[in-house]
């Protein structure tokens, strides 16, 4: 019986398992193109061997120190934010009682989410520019008007911002999944023990979607040295290089003059490999807190 | 590889004997390639009409422009297309594949496309060929950058066109390529061979300025001639708002910076400042030959700190839009449009952006002036790159790589010659037809003379006149006339003009005739391609220099920082990328 | 006395709760609405950067040619085509690899190595050249298999459901297997039902996912009238960058067909599914108190 088990699993793996060989494992041989001066019309074979020099170049660049922790910073505040804001969101929409007034907004927060970032840039543009609503509520109470997309004091901050509100709503509905999981029982239980809703809310309903909440932080880890190519690309300007110019515009803009695939796949390999340690040491820490594991 | 090499020989051989037979027969057919094209001999298709009557219909095929094959040649082909465009209600199962196009080349060449990939035009197009060059998969003919073309020739793996040039282009694309003094073709030219048809880039002209005449009239300006007049007349825009927007809502020069549009750089696109630069004799983004003779980058001249000087004491003044850094090209436009901008830096063909204007407020008069001039009197702007980054190819072993050339022969007949007037076969007129109303895009791309834009208005000009006969011009440049001649009809009829006509007219008659008379000193950049350590060092130093260019002109650092700026640019690459180019441009 | 002071309050958080909930959903809503208003705009005002949240001169000129712009609802159909198959192939992957991949290593065997197999999968790949390369061989360019198996299997998804699964009882599991049921009629008839809510989730996921996807389309997809919706509309809008155009001559044939109004219409009439099927999935969120009742 046990054994037959193990051949019904094996079953279930198989279907899977075969695609990812196929689509995921076997082009990985591209890889090699990391080492290598990648010219399409050489081919694999027989472009030029060059060992490590594209992870020099990419670590020996006049700005890659300002590159990459443009990019760590950013992605860790956008990481934090998509854990913080959606289960808010998610804890304060359990509290709305009026069922209309609920999948209405739940429907509508998760719009953004569908207008690419080409679209949804020139709305923050209106919105940020000097004559736009902000700098019309900063006059109001008498402020200097004050330039958000062509300062590095504030680009970051509406980087990180926008991306917060074009993408809480959509990774707000794993965190509803989640509240639906909680046993009521457990409501009414603190509520006979005369709980408050605040109280409810610290002792049941967090811990509750808690293991959903490391989940979802665990699977953003991986794409720390990513940080949203396309808001930032169409939303910087050489004036905030300093603070908005990360790693995938920088080797976007390479590829303007030369088309740089070694570049773009060391680059991929780079970020895989961090990826990689962050997510089996997220899992490690999981693990040694509480009894739970990940993987 | 020796296989390979074998078979290249092999190649070679039967294309020599190819050339012996084809010179041969071309002394009997030299004629009919001056000739109209034939139209009733492509019409039947499978009987060319030969004059000697002893060649074989394949080589004459192989040989002149005209005639078509015997049976029908398939050819596989990347095409560029316009996914949006829509086909005549008529056509049946209307697509790029299927279009009065390839009917056309089918009549006349007896030729049949397979579309192996289509793509829009721009990154999706070139995603597109880089993994057809990266598969090894290719068809037999697509468009390259230079960059692919370069390391296509050098790996052999596409066709050598010399032959089929010199025997299959007509004599209307010869013209057409040495209206461009050879340099279109050099580009395309490896060890004295040619391996690609380019597509070229007509002469922009001059950048203008265009002024809003009837904020100027209203405020009782001047014309402008020199800096300070266009100081004067940007400072009265701004502050005494003659379009009523407001106080401070009134935008001076407008610039836009986005990736591939920076305040400065080539002549296309608009909403630059390229004229400031040049006056004081810097060309910015150029490979130019400097005052003791050797080959210098443009933007790290001094005279460059000149123009960043002038700009920002512009850019403190108000004169230069407070938002430039973060306006993309469309926002621009929407300024215009919007009426709170009367001064722009473009080229001629401005008025195809004015066209809302013109709806929102018709009584906007815009002028273009070629200011400012230089202590000479003149304007200085510098010559473009002759090709656009569209270089045809033909895949190496393809049975016929002349077809290439005949089918662009064919259009260029109809497109830039008089063939179309002469031609009244049933396809021709449905060729005309979707060339005229712009159904779908004509796949293997025309191209134009050097001074294309002159030439037309000088046409127009004559036919309007009544010296020249409207048929007597290409195809295009009618519809032009046209347009004008209805713009023309409905100001003398006291009518408002339609706005295609209005801007037809602006640019065609007004713009063009500017653009023609002005004189101006014309710098030759002597580099346009790129070196081998462009490719890791180049957006490294761009970086460098946009953002430093930015700092300076919106003042968060002084000019003073551009001294710094030339230093660390040097250090950091430029010196040697500047000696590679100074040995590949010596050659 | 007490009990009329905690009333008091919850009414005010209430209050609270409400304005911030609203006041979200409205600054969500903003962009569409914007979106909406351009594409109801006339086409000047639109340039002019005159539209905010309510169109300018209302017309319905861009729907009506959008209409006519058989290619649109071609794609339209495709995309249709792929997102049902795609999330169908999808969800039913997911769902029989996190089935083993939740059991310990004592229950099966060989999940360590699945695990470490998968996870490899999700942090590494080979990058666009090398996929396209087996994806042209297999000949699988230009059909809409091309866009739904070299990205079937969703890892993420996996793991997400694998830790579902994992939080079902194990009481329940083991009662249908003294009934002498096998695996998958364990899955079917114990762990589907009890996981509704975090399925109707990747569901959603996927589908989002592959009606929003662009670039594979034009990565694999070979002839225009195969294109997927996005991938139709980014190609269309994408070419409107005039400033790449080097070409005078190309300038004026772009600006002539800049149309911004047309564009917006086609993005809104694109997001319209999606708005539609938001409330059907949520309908599960219910059943999964119900069946959290049951567990007791």
């Amino acid at each position: 019986m046990r054994k037959k088990k193990q051949i019904y699993y094996h079953l279930m793996m198989f279907p899977g398992l075969f695609l990812l060989i196929i689509f995921t494992f076997v082009p990985m041989f591209g890889v090699v193109m990391a080492f290598q001066n990648y010219i399409p019309a050489k081919g694999i074979l027989g472009s030029k061997w060059v060992g490590l020099q594209n992870f020099k170049t990419i670590f020996t660049l006049r700005d890659s120190r300002q590159i990459f922790s443009n990019t760590i910073i950013i992605s860790f505040w956008k990481i934090f934010l998509k854990s913080v804001v959606p289960v808010s969101f998610a804890l304060l929409i359990n509290e709305v009682e009026n069922k209309f007034v609920k999948s209405s907004v739940q429907t509508i927060v998760y719009l953004p989410h569908f207008l690419s970032w080409v679209v949804f840039a020139s709305v923050v543009q209106m919105i940020f520019s000097l004559e736009g609503p902000v700098n019309k509520v900063i006059g109001s109470v008498g402020l200097e008007p004050i330039m958000f997309l062509g300062t590095n004091q504030w680009f970051r901050k509406i980087i990180i911002f926008t991306e917060s509100w074009k993408e809480f709503g959509y990774a707000s509905i794993v965190y509803f999944a989640a509240l639906t999981g909680i046993d009521p029982g457990l409501y009414e239980a603190a509520s006979i023990d005369g709980a408050t809703r605040f109280k409810k809310l610290i002792h049941i309903t967090l811990p509750g979607i808690l293991p959903i909440i490391l989940i979802m932080l665990t699977m953003e880890l991986p794409n720390i040295l990513s940080a949203g190519f396309d808001q930032i690309y169409n939303l910087y300007n050489p004036l905030v290089y300093d603070t908005g110019d990360i790693l995938d515009t920088f080797v976007y803009r390479m590829g303007m003059t030369k088309r740089q695939y070694s570049i773009g796949t060391a680059v991929g390999l780079i970020k895989s490999t961090l990826g990689m340690i962050l997510i089996l040491t997220a899992n490690k820490l999981v693990t040694t807190f509480s009894d739970r594991r990940m993987f | 590889m020796r296989a390979k090499r074998i078979m290249a020989l092999g190649l070679t051989a039967v294309m020599l004997m190819g050339i012996v037979t084809a010179c041969g027969s071309d002394k009997g057919t030299g004629k009919s390639t001056e000739n109209a094209p034939q139209a009733e001999a492509g019409a039947e298709g499978d009987s060319p009409q030969t004059e000697t009557g002893e060649a074989d219909p394949w080589v004459l095929a192989a040989t002149d422009p005209y005639a078509p094959y015997p049976d029908t040649v398939n050819y596989t082909i990347g095409v560029t297309v316009d996914p949006s465009r829509t086909y005549p209600e008529d056509w049946e199962n209307g697509s790029p594949e299927h279009s009065a196009y390839t009917e056309f080349y089918k009549a006349k060449l007896n030729v049949q496309n397979t579309d192996y990939f289509e793509a829009a035009d721009g990154d999706d197009y070139r995603t597109k060929v880089s993994m057809a060059i990266s598969s090894g998969d290719l068809p037999d003919i697509m468009a390259v950058t230079h960059e692919e073309l370069v390391a296509l020739v050098e790996n052999d793996l596409v066709e050598d066109l010399t032959e089929a040039y010199s025997n299959c282009a007509s004599s209307l694309m010869k013209e057409i390529y040495d209206s461009y003094d050879g340099r279109a073709l050099d580009m395309a030219t490896f060890d004295g061979k040619l391996y690609a048809m380019p597509t070229t880039n007509i002469s922009g002209g001059p950048e203008f300025l265009w002024l809003r005449k009837d904020w100027m009239d209203q405020l009782g300006l001047k014309e402008p001639e020199t800096l300070e007049d266009v100081e004067a007349i940007v400072t009265a825009f701004v502050e005494r708002d003659p379009g009523n927007n407001g106080a401070g809502k009134t935008v001076g020069i407008p610039l836009c910076t986005t990736e591939s549009n920076f305040l400065y750089g080539n002549y296309s696109s608009a909403y630059k400042m390229n004229n400031v630069f040049t006056m004081f004799g810097a060309c910015p983004e150029q490979w130019i030959r400097t005052g003791d003779g050797s080959v210098g980058y443009g933007s790290v001249q001094p005279e460059m700190k000149e123009g960043l000087t002038l700009l920002a004491d512009w850019y403190a003044k108000g004169l230069i839009d407070k938002e430039f850094s973060t306006r993309k090209y469309a926002e621009v436009t929407s300024l215009i449009t919007d009426g709170r901008c009367g001064s722009v830096f473009a080229g001629w063909w401005l008025p195809y952006d004015l066209g809302g204007c013109y709806e929102l407020n018709p009584e906007a008069e815009w002028v273009s002036y070629l200011v400012p001039a230089g202590s000479d009197g003149k304007v200085t702007t510098w010559t473009g790159n002759p090709n656009q980054e569209v270089y045809f190819v033909v895949r190496k072993g393809f049975e016929h790589p002349e077809l290439l050339v005949k089918i662009k022969s064919l259009t260029l007949d109809y497109n830039q010659g008089d063939a179309a007037y002469t031609d009244d076969s049933a396809e021709a007129a449905a060729y005309m037809e979707w060339v005229n109303h712009g159904y779908g895009i004509e796949f293997i791309g025309g191209f134009d003379w050097y001074d294309a834009v002159a030439r037309s208005y000088t046409h127009i000009k004559e036919a309007i006149d009544g010296t020249r006969d409207p048929q007597n011009m290409t195809a295009y440049e009618n519809s032009l006339y046209e347009s004008c001649k209805s713009y023309l009809a409905s100001v003398e009829a006291g009518e408002q003009p339609e706005k295609q006509n209005w801007i037809d007219y602006n640019c065609r008659m007004v713009a063009a005739k500017q653009m023609l008379e002005a004189d101006v000193n014309s710098v030759n950049p002597v580099f346009f391609g790129q070196t081998e350590s462009m490719g890791m060092m180049w957006e490294t130093l761009r970086t460098l220099e946009r953002k430093t260019v930015m700092q300076i002109v919106t003042g968060e650092v002084p000019v003073s920082e551009f001294d710094t700026f030339v230093e660390e640019w040097k250090a950091a690459g430029g010196d040697t990328i500047t000696a590679e180019v100074s040995e590949q441009a010596g050659n | 006395m007490g009990k009329a002071v905690m009333k008091k309050r919850i009414r005010f958080a209430d209050i609270i709760i409400y304005m911030i909930t609203i006041a979200l959903a409205l600054a969500c809503l903003l962009p569409l609405l914007n979106m909406a208003a351009i594409s109801f705009s006339n086409s000047a005002a639109a340039t002019a950067g005159r539209v905010g949240i309510l169109p300018v001169d209302f017309t319905v000129n861009s729907y009506a040619k959008l209409l006519k712009e058989a290619q649109y609802w071609r794609s339209l159909m495709i995309s249709f085509a792929r997102t049902i198959l795609g999330t169908i192939i999808n969800i039913v992957l997911v769902i029989v690899m996190a089935y083993p991949l939740s059991k310990s290593t004592r229950e099966f065997y060989a999940q360590k190595i699945y695990m470490r197999i998968v996870l490899f999968a999700m942090l590494f790949n080979g990058g666009m050249i090398p996929t396209y390369l087996v994806v042209n061989k297999l000949g699988l360019c230009d059909t809409l298999w091309s866009l739904i198996l070299p990205s079937a299997v969703g890892v993420g998804n996996v793991i997400l459901l694998m830790n579902f699964f994992r939080s079902v009882p194990k009481e329940l599991e083991e009662a249908t297997q003294i009934d002498g049921a096998n695996p998958f009629q364990t899955l079917w008839n114990v762990f589907i039902p009890m996981s509704k809510p975090c399925i109707a989730t990747i569901i959603l996921f996927c589908a989002v996912g592959h009606w929003n996807d662009y670039f594979t389309g034009i990565l694999y997809i070979s002839k225009i009238r195969n294109y997927p919706l996005q991938t139709y509309i980014q190609s269309v809008t994408a070419s409107f960058d005039i400033s790449r155009v080097t070409d005078p001559k190309k300038i004026q044939e772009y600006l002539t067909i800049s149309e911004k109004t047309l564009n917006a219409a086609k993005i809104v009439v694109s997001t319209l599914p999606l708005m539609i099927m938001y409330p059907f999935v949520t309908k599960y969120f219910k059943d999964g108190i119900v069946v959290g009742a049951v567990k007791e």
